[in-house]
């Protein structure tokens, strides 16, 4: 159930793409001698993809709202804000770690687009921070011999006040599906910088980071989010390398 | 170009369901036992092995942990959940005639702490301030001393109690 998810997403993804695909080469047509108006502004957005898990994932809960601002013609300011809930159920280690996060950054948009058109490829880096508590429900001491079985010991014990800092690369596509409203979808590889760990454990899951792994500072994790341009700005821009094309 | 992408991206999920590391891998440092090796009475530096010996929980379910011939170390597992350990050391001297079993208790009374390991393995025990303990027998023991070498059990690096006989 989990796995079908991702999946599903980038066939929706991919039909979006083709489809605005197919209508830029309609447009550029018609606007190869027009003097086109170039809009900029906030864009906002939510994240999509942490509802839909929300929703079909157990032990799982969290959203993401977003913005990002135009600085140059290739650069954008970025921020992204969440919270996210997660439950690790494992044979010897249950426990639930919940918080917020922040991501601050920004995007470089290196797709050419046709005049007028708004789609995006972009690279990001961001500056992760988040704030969490981990709360370790019941454990097992692990041991190879029969002769002294073990049993889960449920002594729930609470740390909070624990935070954490990632770097992030993000890759992404983003493409105008109607005037203003924007789809997105990305891939982020992110690194530790520093945590607190809760003494004698360990943080499993850091909100917007995602789970860590036991030998290693890397984590993943994947974006697909729905945005809107509020067009503050507007300004005329006089076609001169389109009409070469 | 937005399909190429979108495929990479694709086989980027694929790869991200596979990885896996919340299995106890076999070679992790978990919960230590303890070492222990057979050394002559007469001559304290020198091991002495033990001919036939097998060691059992003195508990209501006795479950022989180890049976061995002519050992001079070995490592049994302590309670994770009791601060006490009982054994029952039975040496076996076989003769052609018959056998003479002779069976030493010791009790291992020890402080315990747990420490966490990683997500797949939980948490390990380490084991402090090992007293062992034997029951006197009179001149009936087999085994005459016991050094604490280590009193901390954490790893099996080397021995922690040293038995003479």
């Amino acid at each position: 159930m989990m796995k079908i998810a991702p999946i599903l997403l980038c066939c929706i993804s991919l039909f979006c793409g083709t489809h605005s695909f197919v209508a830029q080469e309609s447009s550029n047509i018609s606007t190869d001698t027009v003097p086109k108006i170039e809009k900029f502004g906030i864009r906002v957005g939510v994240d999509l993809a942490k509802p839909i898990r929300t929703l079909i994932e157990d032990g799982y809960s969290g959203f993401e709202i977003m913005g990002d601002f135009r600085v140059t013609k290739k650069f954008y300011a970025a921020i992204e804000l969440g919270n996210e809930k997660k439950d690790w159920d494992e044979p010897y280690i249950s426990s639930k770690t919940s918080g917020s996060y922040a991501k601050i950054g920004f995007d470089y948009n290196a797709y050419e687009n046709w005049l007028g058109m708004e789609n995006a490829i972009t690279l990001g880096l961001r500056y992760g921070f988040s704030t969490f508590k981990q709360e370790l429900l019941s454990y097992r001491v692990y041991t190879d011999n029969p002769a002294f079985p073990t049993q889960t010991i449920y002594a729930p014990q609470e740390y909070s006040g624990l935070n954490a800092h990632w770097a992030e690369f993000i890759l992404g596509i983003k493409t105008e599906i109607v005037n203003n409203l924007y789809l997105s979808l990305n891939v982020q590889l992110k690194r530790k910088i520093s945590e607190t760990e809760p003494e004698n454990f360990d943080n499993l899951y850091i909100p917007g980071f995602n789970r860590t792994y036991d030998y290693s500072e890397f984590g993943v994790g994947y974006g697909y989010s729905i945005s809107y341009l509020i067009p503050i700005f507007k300004k005329t821009e006089i076609p001169s390398t389109e009409e070469e094309k | 170009m937005v399909k190429r992408i979108i495929f990479l991206l694709l086989i980027i999920y694929a790869f991200k369901g596979c990885t896996k590391d919340d299995i106890c891998p076999p070679d992790t440092a978990t919960t230590a036992n303890l070492v222990i090796v057979f050394n002559d009475i007469a001559n304290p530096s020198n091991t002495k092995s033990v001919n036939v010996l097998s060691v059992i929980t003195d508990n209501d379910d006795a479950v022989e942990i180890i049976s061995f011939e002519n050992t001079t170390e070995i490592a049994i597992p302590l309670n994770t959940t009791s601060d006490t350990t009982k054994y029952l050391f039975k040496r076996s001297l076989i003769s052609s005639s018959d056998t003479i079993n002779n069976i030493d208790k010791i009790t291992f009374v020890y402080q315990r702490r747990e420490d966490y390991v990683n997500r797949a393995c939980g948490f390990k025990v380490e084991y402090f301030n090992i007293d062992p303990v034997l029951e006197s027998e009179g001149t009936e023991n087999w085994i005459q001393e016991i050094i604490v070498n280590r009193d901390i059990v954490n790893d099996e690096n080397s021995a922690h109690i040293t038995v003479l006989h």
